[in-house]
């Protein structure tokens, strides 16, 4: 603007000093105006091009200092709060689909009568959902991954340490793909042009491989002490225990869940109800939320009278799997008149409750099942795991001593555990029980959720397949 | 009377003839000229004859030319003292003339078949006493009899000649021998008063009506109707002046052909789409340009509270009374000139300005009431009852229970009402020769026939044009608008009024016992939703600019426009605990604001040159906007108290944020219009425009465009075709572009988040830098044929739109972690035929009957697509867009209907592999129309005048997508009652499948497929219009000029076989693809109004 000023000012002499010569005197002063027009039309015009975006960063700014790195990593776990993912539909699904929660029938949300029925249709939204915001996650986590060696002024150990975070993230959504879609494209480099995008689905071994890698790097590089909505050495410790019982490497299991389980200084508390209030001393590792990113698991979960959208019920069997003095009952569970409503996140009007990913009470139940699944198990260290978790809930201490029963108490411990925590589909389909025990599931194609239609469509590659059956 | 003399001589009638001889000669003349006007032919003057005299009188030189031809000469005696000599063969009278003239002082004027012969005035002036001056008076008036300031009276043939007064008056010394005055107004017939006898005269001007001098409004000009060689259609304030309708988008409706305008929701104040030929972009915007006065209109939602779908416009801020004309500009060559923005088409909106003439007020006051037209046939609590029993095989409801049924609610009686609609104008308009003025305000009301929805609107005008000097006009045009709209939560959500009460069943009563909203129904209520939850939105705008004309010299002219469009658009929306969502937060409540400026600056060169019959007119123009937009918005809960509905009473900010967005355009343009005798045109025009939407390698587009126009009419050869007044062809070519898209979509950005409260960024979007404007390439093809002179007029356009590099948000694998990005990749065509036909059927003196009638049809395609890869599944009813077919087909499954085995439905296993998979969708339904057209008829008697408008559209699928939920036999929705004819056993055979809880059957039976697509077909009478004028007469100049009283009905009957509300839907009129979809949509009203119009 201030060119708007200055320019007609200096060119008005000129004009004065040839108008009195050249023109009439009455037309003068008007012939003034317009060319002071004119001359304000070209100054003002110079800017009209020169705009610049305000709400967002231009990428040559954007990474410059470690602050950046760590702006940058905060971003990368801001997709775990979508709504699609621990915000609400990843866990409730796994409880959904799986026996602990079910779709009412004056409910509303076909995509989850879909779950419910395990009948899901591949343009079922709300798994395209997780599909695309897990993805994103990566993506977002391998852009700054490649930003973290460009910083001057950061040490090798913080890059190190940074890049440790991001592994740990990348690693967690390629575990949670997985648990769902099966194999799946792994992703370790930015999406940063539109070529090369079709990716094939690596094996579920492939798969294995980067996420223990990733993690791995994770817990070898991570600081031991932190805030528990990020990433610690023992979080990935924490996670490398799942990922490896889930991979059935039962020793590395055993391993790792003993590692957090003894150095990790987190505890059983003595109020279970207590574990779920925001960064407990039993939490590992939990996402982030606020007023400001709600989670809508309470929304979704009670009843209309006390103002939620009850897409999901806890189901009869699950009711009905308590034994009577569970004192986790009444931390899970909640009626309204005759109606059950899940109510580990209660935080309804603000849906500002984080959510757990990893929890000590985890560790010793993956440390109780894997020795279950060696060739030679201690009995006395599955009964001690298990029974920490059972008293804990005021139940009488098992004393069992067959493995497979042993090990049928593990699977239910697990579903009382972990109800509305979304782990009940992935325990049923990692033993291969999804058959027998859910009454949906008939087939072992219903085991894999479909890769959503979306990526289908648009990923040419001739190794992105659908999963059977769909 | 005397043959042989057949010579008239104002002095001899003077000198020797009695008076009786002297009054008949005078009836005489006229009566001749009355017959020579009647005869008239231009070949008159081309009569050929011999003279061979010798030494004779020039008065014996008349008497032998009219004894060889039927001329008849007027002169004074003392011009023929001269003597001439002729020897010539086969020569016209003009020849002999010249011949015997040459060495005199006369002069001579052949009017058709009179001679007047007299002396040069030249020679004249040098003898003052030759000259006879007489003075004429008179007044000049319209056919109202309103006096016309500034009129034009002069001699005819000649430049003499004096302007009208205030008064309309005017007085002109005109010398003896001047027999013939022409009176010229703007706007009005040109008048030839003959003044022979006469010194007073009472002169009423006729509107210049006639459509082909009807001037046009095009891209920063005008034309004449005649002489336009591009596709321009022209809506004249007549053409809408008594329609009930709030926004200028919605009187564009039926109005043009090739214009297809969908109001998108009857939600007051709401969004309409309109479409000029066809869509053209998948992704970016497929709305016109709008332009008043010269300067871009900000269009748009700006909402930020969802309403998608039925948001607000920006283009409702216009009081459609202030138009005085509206163009639409459809062809390339029409609206290149507006370059990278005009592939859609050009809407140039003209306001109303003043003219030089007394004052006039004129008052319009209308009111009435709206209605829905239509309902849907619901369950009644024991119909409902017995489906619920049979739906889950059990009793839920006993028998006695459904035999005394003590609830029964309507729930469309409590979301209906009958709703007034009123509307409060006065304008005034007049000036003097140097300022015009045009003022007006009006208070617009309506509520809505949907609870919990009204629109207010107060604008105010003033434009002003000031003549500073001889070569320079100022002017303003300011228009002023607040605008207040109360809406109910969006037509898409399941947490509306209108969606939760149809959705609710009967059995559920509205209130408790207790006076609190009963909340078991399957929704929330949607009273308390309509009644408690305060959602207003609030416009305060102004769209104004200034210009200055500088007439440089005779032929050339500057002239620069400065505009700005600003508006601030606040939302206030306040959910009490009395709600289901106030109550989940304590209280909720929005509060946003939207603040948008647009500056532009125009200016252009104009050059007009007339050589002979050549004519040229070249335009230069430089022109730049700069685009501002800035908005905040606060999310806020856990109100103290359900009666402070501000942010400031939350105890809790959810959210809160700023944004901003600019972007600027520069441009130069022209355009050069040659024209050769009124026959053959052609124009050129194009423009370079630079936008900061565009990427670093393609950031100025070049747009150019030509047509060519042959008035054949106008040709020797078609001077015997006298049944043909008016025959055009009309041709045209040029490229256009769209730029409709977000700024910076082709940069790499981070946008920023936050996690555990501490900032985060994340890579927002895929650079692009090659991203440029979308380009459509037009080719027109266009016949103006008027008939009878113009009594039957036909308009008929040819076009084929070939749009490629479209601004398509292509969809990305979302393993990349993106969706999707925009490039320029994709063609789409549309073309189509567009005919016009208008019919004075009868012009009498009491009656007259027009009738105007358009129909178009466009084939819309998409012929590729990035690899070829459809965008499939898009919005509720599954459209999608695949190449080889129009944009947005419904692909889904093709329900074969109802298994009478089984009471399942049966889907068609199209690829014949057993069983029913995705792979099974097909195409099963068009939602674009085959045809759209629309018939107006005006008939007027006396003073009584009735319109009766018909719309239609033709040949179009809906998905009736409510059906998903009112008919899906499962869940606690209510029902339409046409399941009560549901499969109950087998051997039924019917349309609608059994009730079952079975998982599997009960969704599939309700999947998307065809069962859901029916015929949006409709025939609309849109409006009927009887109004009576009572004349001055009545009541006396004093009061009243004139007083019409009218009685309008929109929407009267509509015929279709749509069973939802309202065959005119589009549930997401702010997407391109999604289109033809029903979800609980907003219907339309019928509304009656009666008005009264005033002017003194």
């Amino acid at each position: 603007m201030k060119k708007a000023y200055l320019k007609p000012k200096r060119d008005m002499k000129i004009s004065n000093a040839s108008s009195s010569e050249l023109l009439k005197r009455n037309n003068n002063q008007w012939k003034k105006i317009v060319l002071v027009v004119l001359l304000s039309i070209t100054a003002i015009s110079c800017d009209v091009l020169e705009v610049e975006p305000q709400d967002s960063i231009p990428a040559d700014a954007a990474f410059k200092t470690k602050e950046d790195i760590n702006k940058g990593i905060l971003g990368a776990y801001a997709s775990f709060q979508s709504l699609s993912y621990y915000g609400r539909t990843y866990n409730i699904f796994s409880d959904l689909a799986a026996d602990n929660l079910s779709h009412p029938l004056a409910a509303t949300a076909t995509s989850y009568a879909e779950v419910d029925n395990n009948n899901i249709l591949p343009e079922n939204g709300s798994i395209g959902g997780i599909w695309n915001v897990i993805y994103d996650g990566i993506n977002v986590t391998n852009n700054i991954i490649t930003k973290v060696p460009t910083i001057e002024g950061m040490t090798e150990q913080e890059k190190n340490t940074a890049l440790a975070e991001l592994y740990f993230i990348r690693g967690l959504n390629h575990f949670n793909l997985m648990n769902y879609f099966g194999a799946i494209p792994i992703k370790t480099d930015p999406t940063v042009g539109v070529t090369n995008l079709d990716a094939p689905r690596n094996s579920v071994e492939e798969v294995y491989s980067q996420i223990i890698n990733d993690v791995t790097f994770a817990a070898d590089n991570l600081p031991a002490a932190g805030n528990k909505t990020r990433a610690s050495k023992f979080a990935a410790k924490a996670l490398l225990a799942k990922v490896y019982l889930y991979k059935k490497d039962y020793p590395q299991a055993i391993a790792f869940a003993s590692d957090v389980i003894a150095n990790g200084n987190y505890t059983l508390l003595d109020n279970y109800a207590d574990a779920f209030s925001d960064e407990s001393a039993e939490s590992i590792f939990e996402i982030y939320f606020s007023q400001t990113e709600r989670n809508r698991i309470a929304e979704y979960n009670f009843p209309h009278s006390l103002n939620g959208r009850r897409e999901v019920e806890p189901s009869e069997s699950l009711l009905d799997a308590y034994e009577s003095s569970d004192s986790r009952y009444e931390a899970s569970i909640a009626f309204e008149g005759a109606e059950a409503y899940a109510k580990k996140y209660d935080d309804l009007s603000l849906g500002a409750d984080n959510v757990i990913v990893l929890r000590l009470a985890d560790m010793y139940l993956i440390r109780a099942e894997a020795e279950a699944n060696l060739s030679a198990p201690n009995i006395t260290a599955i009964q001690d795991d298990i029974n920490a978790i059972r008293t804990r809930a005021n139940l009488t201490p098992t004393s069992e001593t067959s493995v497979a029963q042993l090990l049928k108490i593990i699977e239910n411990e697990r579903r009382i555990e972990f109800a509305f925590e979304g782990q009940r589909w992935f325990d049923l389909v990692r033993t291969n029980r999804a058959i027998a025990v859910l009454p949906n599931v008939n087939s072992i194609n219903q085991m894999l959720f479909p890769i959503p239609t979306d990526e289908i469509q648009t990923n040419n590659d001739p190794g992105m397949t659908q999963n059977p059956g769909y | 009377m005397n043959k042989n003399k057949n010579l008239y001589s104002f002095e001899r009638i003077k000198s020797f003839r009695s008076y009786l001889v002297n009054i008949m000669r005078i009836f005489l003349l006229i009566i001749t000229i009355g017959l020579s006007s009647a005869f008239a032919n231009s070949s008159k003057a081309q009569t050929k004859i011999d003279i061979n005299v010798n030494d004779i009188s020039l008065e014996d030189l008349f008497q032998e030319i009219q004894s060889k031809s039927k001329f008849i000469f007027f002169y004074k005696d003392d011009v023929l003292h001269y003597k001439v000599s002729l020897h010539l063969k086969n020569v016209t009278v003009s020849k002999i003339l010249d011949a015997a003239f040459a060495h005199t002082n006369l002069t001579y004027k052949i009017n058709q078949r009179q001679v007047v012969i007299k002396e040069n005035l030249d020679a004249v002036s040098n003898n003052p006493n030759v000259e006879l001056q007489k003075t004429v008076k008179g007044t000049v008036t319209d056919i109202d009899g309103l006096p016309l300031v500034g009129a034009t009276v002069s001699i005819k043939g000649t430049n003499n000649g004096v302007s009208t007064d205030f008064d309309g008056n005017f007085e002109l010394p005109v010398t003896e021998d001047v027999t013939i005055l022409v009176i010229t107004y703007v706007g009005f017939i040109p008048q030839e008063i003959n003044i022979v006898g006469k010194t007073i005269l009472e002169i009423n001007l006729v509107p210049d009506n006639t459509a082909l001098n009807e001037i046009v409004v095009i891209g920063f000009g005008t034309e004449k109707k005649a002489l336009i060689s591009d596709a321009v259609t022209s809506i004249s304030s007549e053409q809408i002046e008594d329609l009930p309708v709030s926004s200028v988008d919605g009187i564009l409706q039926g109005q043009a052909a090739g214009v297809q305008v969908q109001q998108n929701s009857g939600t007051p104040g709401g969004q309409m789409s309109v479409r000029i030929r066809g869509l053209s972009s998948i992704s970016g915007s497929n709305q016109p340009l709008y332009i008043i006065d010269g300067i871009p209109v900000t269009t748009g939602d700006f909402g930020q509270v969802g309403y998608s779908g039925q948001g607000a416009s920006a283009l409702t801020d216009l009081n459609p009374s202030d138009i005085e004309s509206i163009s639409i500009l459809k062809d390339a060559s029409a609206t290149a000139i507006y370059g990278a923005r005009a592939s859609n088409g050009i809407v140039l909106i003209t306001t109303k300005r003043g003219k030089a003439q007394k004052s006039v007020v004129n008052v319009n006051v209308y009111s009435g009431m709206q209605r829905a037209w239509n309902r849907l046939d619901m369950l009644d609590a024991k119909q409902w009852m017995d489906y619920r029993n049979d739906l889950t095989g059990s009793n839920a409801f006993t028998q006695e229970q459904m035999d005394n049924i003590s609830i029964d609610t309507d729930w469309q009686d409590v979301i209906f009402r009958t709703a007034p609609i009123n509307s409060y104008e006065v304008s005034t308009t007049g000036g003097s020769e140097k300022t015009k003025f045009f003022m007006s305000g009006k208070v617009f009301d309506q509520e809505g026939i949907l609870i919990g929805t009204d629109y207010q609107r107060i604008n105010g005008r003033i434009n002003i044009d000031h003549q500073l000097s001889d070569k320079i006009t100022i002017g303003t045009s300011i228009g002023l608008t607040y605008a207040k709209t109360n809406r109910v939560e969006s037509d898409q959500t399941l947490h509306g009024p209108l969606p939760n009460g149809i959705s609710t069943p009967a059995i559920f009563p509205v209130y408790n016992e207790d006076g609190t909203y009963n909340q078991d129904g399957p929704y929330s209520n949607a009273l308390s939703i309509a009644n408690e939850a305060i959602n207003q939105n609030f416009t305060y705008r102004t769209n104004s600019n200034v210009y200055v004309d500088y007439n440089i010299f005779e032929d050339l002219t500057f002239s620069s426009k400065w505009g700005i469009d600003f508006l601030n658009f606040r939302e206030h929306a306040y959910e009490s605990r009395k709600t289901v969502q106030g109550a989940k937060y304590n209280g909720l409540g929005f509060e946003t604001y939207s603040n948008v400026s647009n500056i532009v600056s125009n200016n252009l060169l104009k050059y007009n040159k007339q050589l002979g019959k050549h004519k040229f007119e070249v335009l230069a123009g430089y022109s730049f906007e700069s685009y501002q937009y800035r908005s905040s918005f606060i999310r806020g809960q856990d109100y103290a108290d359900d009666n402070l509905e501000y942010i400031s009473s939350a105890s809790t900010i959810v959210s809160a944020s700023a944004s901003a967005l600019d972007s600027g355009l520069r441009s130069f343009f022209g355009r050069a219009n040659y024209n050769f005798d009124n026959k053959y045109i052609a124009n050129f025009s194009g423009r370079f425009d630079t936008s900061t939407k565009f990427g670093e390698n393609n950031r100025t587009g070049f747009f150019p465009a030509a047509s060519v126009a042959w008035r054949i009419s106008e040709e020797s050869f078609m001077e015997n075709v006298n049944a043909v007044s008016d025959l055009k062809l009309r041709v045209s070519y040029g490229l256009t572009g769209n730029d409709d898209i977000s700024p910076f979509l082709f940069s790499e950005l981070y946008g920023n988040t936050s996690y555990g409260g501490q900032p985060a960024i994340y890579p927002s979007n895929i650079p692009n830098p090659d991203l440029k404007w979308e380009g459509t390439a037009q080719f027109n093809v266009g016949l103006n044929l008027g008939l009878f002179e113009n009594r039957l007029s036909l308009t008929a356009d040819y076009y084929n739109k070939q749009t490629k590099d479209l601004l398509l948000s292509r969809p990305l694998p979302p393993s990349s972690g993106f969706s999707s990005i925009t490039e320029n990749v994709g063609k789409v065509e549309n073309q189509g035929i567009e005919i016009t036909i208008a019919s004075e059927n009868y012009k009498g003196e009491d009656f007259t009957w027009n009738t105007q009638f358009n129909i178009s049809g466009n084939r819309n395609k998409v012929l590729e697509l990035y690899n070829g890869q459809p965008i499939d599944d898009i919005g509720r009813g599954g459209n999608r867009i695949m190449e080889g077919q129009p944009i947005g087909i419904f692909y889904s499954y093709k329900s074969l209907g109802v298994d009478p085995s089984t009471g399942d439905i049966v889907f068609a296993d199209t690829n014949f592999d057993g069983v029913i998979t995705s792979e099974d969708r097909t195409i099963v339904g068009n939602p674009h129309p085959d045809f759209i057209s629309s018939l107006t008829n005006d008939f007027r008697y006396k003073g009584v005048d009735l319109s009766i408008f018909l719309q239609s559209s033709y040949g179009n699928d809906v998905f009736n997508g409510s059906r998903l939920f009112l008919e899906s036999l499962q869940g606690g929705d209510n029902q339409i009652e046409a399941v009560t004819r549901r499969w109950g056993q087998p051997g039924d055979i019917t349309d609608i499948p059994r009730a079952t809880t079975d998982p599997v059957k009960s969704s599939q039976n309700k999947r998307v497929s065809s069962r859901f697509i029916e015929d949006g077909s409709y025939l609309r009478v849109k409006n009927v219009t009887l109004g009576y004028t009572i004349g001055e007469n009545a009541f006396g100049k004093s009061v009243f000029s004139s007083v019409r009283v009218y009685l309008s009905a929109q929407n009267l009957f509509t015929f279709t076989n749509y069973t939802g509300l309202d065959p005119e839907v589009n549930y997401r009129g702010d997407d391109n693809s999604v289109i033809g979809t029903d979800f609980f949509t907003y219907p339309q009203a019928q509304t009656f109004t009666l008005g009264v119009n005033l002017k003194f």
